[in-house]
């Protein structure tokens, strides 16, 4: 258990935040820019002062940074540039401490599949490439909390998918606790168990990601977006794609390649699914998924449609106009056809 | 380019103005000078009866340094070198006029020593190899003096004086003429504490002034160099602490 | 060559490295305290560090010559700790040559440190790395192309001096005779020739030395690749 617990004056306003969670639990904070979410880390890291961070019982103040058992990766966090990149993997493991979270170098490269990157000097990553390794080398420090700056804001989200479910896979069974600080809510949304959403140092809400995801989602306009579970991914190297199974109906979907082994799950925006009320015979879309109309939300310049699929949630938004024209009454079979999954 | 015009025309204005300088003043006489003869020669030449006529301009400097510069081309009109052997260059270079060549002031050399009994054991002299006076300090030495000492070499003179005033070196053969300045500045008795050398046990320090060929103010040079060699001018220069200029005479 | 230019090269070359090691183990510490300095009184202390830039080397010499003196504290504690005094003698020029050269080995220490800090160091510290860690393991090895340059641009600026041992040295052959100095007497006695081949020799040697310094810089020794940044 994590107990957090702080209060120091910044700049601009006061950071004032309580929260506890227990071990291996994955914190998303979320909050607009200047909202004070670095800050948030750097408290809880010890790097800066007035606080009262107690981790099972321990008083975690009074002790310096680097005995705190915390590790935090900031925003501009740098590779040695000394070393090159299995160097720099080395370095954090050889210097870890003790007491640690008992990850091994083979095993986190696998996990994260950056074994192609291992011989290469750090100069010649890209910034993708360079925050895998920065986060690989995190991950080896061996602290069993782990706090992340914007982890991952150059990579491009399938890349983004597999480190978020690397994330999900330790906290789960290396029970490791995560708090990330991300602008992106669908990057939270995917692997955080809990949200904690910060505004001028101040928690707004915090709570299950879902729910707190989707009051963000409607307080912002931002695009909504949900996720689909499925099973046996099996793929179709010829056609560049995997297919998948959901569960219940035993729908198929063919999806883009997909190499995440711990995470079967898929985001779909609501505005990249197209809706019909009867079956497209001539359509380029190869998905179609048989789906219940649950109900609709009406604002300004959009319908958010709520549709059952196979038990799960899907989210489809609308242009007001084209649900006019549809004219759908609840409970009726529709069929949706995402775009580009 | 616009660089290099700038640059002309700043040339041009410099040689403009330096010419209506040298129109406009009466006479115009740069001199270049041995550093230990500086001093002197100022207070000389505000004393003359030209000072308002001729306007001078002093160059003091190493007399190695200032025979360099002459021999590229420096635009002295005289030379007041604190050594013989560097005018004797110059006329073999055909750089002066001839006759020009006087002995100003030929110097003299005490052994000074500021506290009795020291136990420093360093003696400093100017280097014997570059200076007139260190050469005439290490001739004495080696035939009277013969001190077990171990030498400090200064680059000039007035260094040798300056090693053994700061007390870094016990005692020293210095110049007559920087212990008197320095006892008219600062009436400190340490300053007297010194034995002068007899003329005859060391070759003759002459320092000799020339007037050098490429003077266009020969007639300003002459009324100096009759000035600085005038008896009156000359007894003047006894009492700073050198020898006449005409021993042999 | 004369001998005796022979023993005022091997003097200099000497005086040289001892002086640029010795800064070396003196700039590295006041470096790393001053980098982390956020006080009021930086600016002063960076002027400090930076005044035998811009001070003349003889008039550095000559306050030396006064404060060597065995009449000051300074002459009478070294009198009284080594019995020689400091005037005059290889110590009194090494001691000279580190407070004229000791810009050159400063600046670019401090340049690195702030460099290493404001990137790395920060970075580490909220890893949570130790203090000790981050000093050996990261620090030394990413500042090791700066402490070179900083060793070399200590030794070339200490090769070239002047003003100062002419004034504090005494030009004592094997002891305080550096080639500059010998130089300087070749060239007030006439004797161009010696002047000539000595200064070449001069020349090769802080040319030589120039090019292993802007080499060790051009290939970053310290840092593998081009610019990382994350």
């Amino acid at each position: 258990m994590l107990q957090v617990n702080i209060n120091q004056p910044l700049e601009n306003f006061v950071l004032d935040v309580e929260f506890a969670v227990e071990q291996g639990i994955i914190v998303g904070v979320y909050g607009p820019s200047g909202a004070g979410k670095s800050s948030l880390l750097a408290a809880i890291s010890g790097i800066s002062t007035g606080q009262s961070i107690i981790n099972n019982q321990l008083n975690l103040a009074t002790l310096a940074p680097d005995k705190r058992g915390i590790c935090l990766q900031l925003q501009a966090c740098p590779l040695f540039p000394h070393l090159n990149v299995q160097g720099n993997l080395n370095f954090a493991y050889k210097h870890r401490p003790k007491n640690n979270n008992q990850l091994m170098i083979d095993e986190i490269v696998s996990l994260l599949g950056v074994a192609d990157l291992l011989n290469r000097e750090v100069g010649s990553l890209s910034g993708g490439e360079q925050q895998r390794i920065v986060f690989a080398r995190t991950l080896l420090l061996g602290q069993n909390i782990i706090l992340l700056d914007e982890p991952f804001s150059a990579l491009d989200w399938q890349k983004k998918q597999r480190l978020l479910s690397a994330i999900k896979y330790l906290a789960k069974n290396k029970k490791i606790t995560f708090i990330i600080v991300s602008h992106s809510l669908k990057e939270l949304s995917y692997c955080a168990d809990k949200l904690l959403q910060l505004s001028r140092g101040k928690i707004i809400r915090f709570g299950d990601t879902d729910i707190i995801s989707q009051h963000i989602n409607n307080e912002q306009g931002t695009t909504h977006f949900s996720f689909i579970n499925f099973q046996q991914p099996s793929p179709l190297p010829e056609y560049n794609l995997t297919k998948v199974t959901l569960s219940q109906s035993q729908q198929v979907l063919y999806i883009n390649q997909f190499d995440d082994r711990n995470n079967y799950k898929i985001c779909i925006n609501a505005n990249d699914i197209s809706v019909s009320t009867a079956p497209e015979k001539n359509s380029s879309c190869i998905n179609t998924l048989h789906c219940t109309f649950v109900g609709c939300q009406l604002q300004q310049h959009e319908a958010l449609l709520y549709l059952d699929v196979d038990g799960q949630t899907l989210l489809c938004s609308l242009n007001p106009l084209a649900w006019q024209q549809l004219a759908i009454t609840t409970g009726q079979t529709l069929y949706a056809q995402p775009h580009a999954i | 380019m616009s660089m290099l015009y700038n640059r002309v025309c700043y040339y041009f204005w410099f040689v403009l103005l330096l010419n209506i300088n040298s129109v406009s003043a009466t006479e115009n006489l740069h001199i270049a000078v041995a550093s230990n003869f500086k001093a002197p020669l100022e207070q000389l030449l505000n004393k003359a009866p030209f000072a308002d006529e001729i306007e001078i301009t002093l160059s003091a400097g190493a007399s190695g340094v200032l025979y360099s510069q002459i021999i590229h081309g420096a635009p002295f009109d005289m030379f007041l070198s604190a050594d013989a052997k560097r005018p004797a260059l110059l006329k073999q270079q055909d750089l002066i006029i001839k006759e020009s060549i006087h002995t100003y002031a030929t110097g003299v050399l005490a052994l000074w020593q500021p506290e009795l009994n020291s136990s420093n054991s360093y003696i400093a002299i100017a280097n014997p190899r570059s200076s007139p006076y260190g050469e005439a300090a290490k001739y004495y030495n080696d035939r009277y003096l013969k001190t077990n000492l171990s030498f400090v070499l200064a680059h000039n003179i007035t260094q040798a004086f300056q090693f053994v005033d700061s007390g870094n070196a016990g005692q020293g053969i210095v110049a007559l003429a920087s212990l008197k300045a320095a006892y008219q500045q600062h009436a400190n008795d340490k300053y007297l504490a010194y034995t002068q050398l007899p003329y005859q046990q060391y070759p003759a320090i002459t320092q000799q002034v020339v007037v050098l060929k490429s003077t266009d103010n020969l007639a300003a040079a002459n009324k100096v160099l009759s000035y600085l060699l005038s008896p009156a001018v000359q007894s003047e220069i006894t009492e700073l602490g050198y020898q006449k200029a005409c021993s042999q005479c | 060559m004369l001998e005796t230019d022979f023993t005022a090269l091997f003097l200099t070359v000497k005086l040289a490295v001892i002086t640029s090691l010795l800064l070396l183990i003196i700039c590295f510490p006041i470096a790393w305290l001053l980098s982390n300095y956020r006080g009021r009184l930086k600016p002063y202390f960076e002027a400090v560090i930076a005044l035998p830039l811009v001070l003349p080397p003889t008039l550095l010499g000559f306050y030396l010559l006064v404060a060597f003196s065995p009449n000051t504290i300074l002459g009478e504690f070294w009198q009284s700790l080594t019995g020689h005094q400091l005037a005059f003698s290889f110590s009194g020029i090494v001691l000279g040559s580190l407070i004229y050269s000791l810009p050159f080995v400063m600046q670019p220490l401090l340049v690195g440190f702030s460099q290493v800090n404001s990137q790395y160091n920060s970075a580490a510290i909220a890893l949570g790395f130790s203090a000790r860690k981050r000093f050996f393991y990261l620090l030394i090895p990413l500042l090791k192309s700066t402490i070179l340059s900083a060793f070399s641009l200590g030794f070339a600026h200490t090769l070239g001096e002047f003003g100062l041992v002419l004034m504090i040295g005494g030009n004592i052959p094997g002891e305080t005779q550096v080639v500059s100095i010998a130089l300087y007497d070749h060239v007030e006695a006439l004797n161009y020739q010696a002047a000539h081949e000595l200064s070449l020799i001069l020349f090769a040697i802080s040319f030589i030395c120039l090019v292993l310094l802007f080499k060790f810089n051009r290939s970053n020794l310290g840092f593998r690749g081009a610019n990382a940044t994350s």
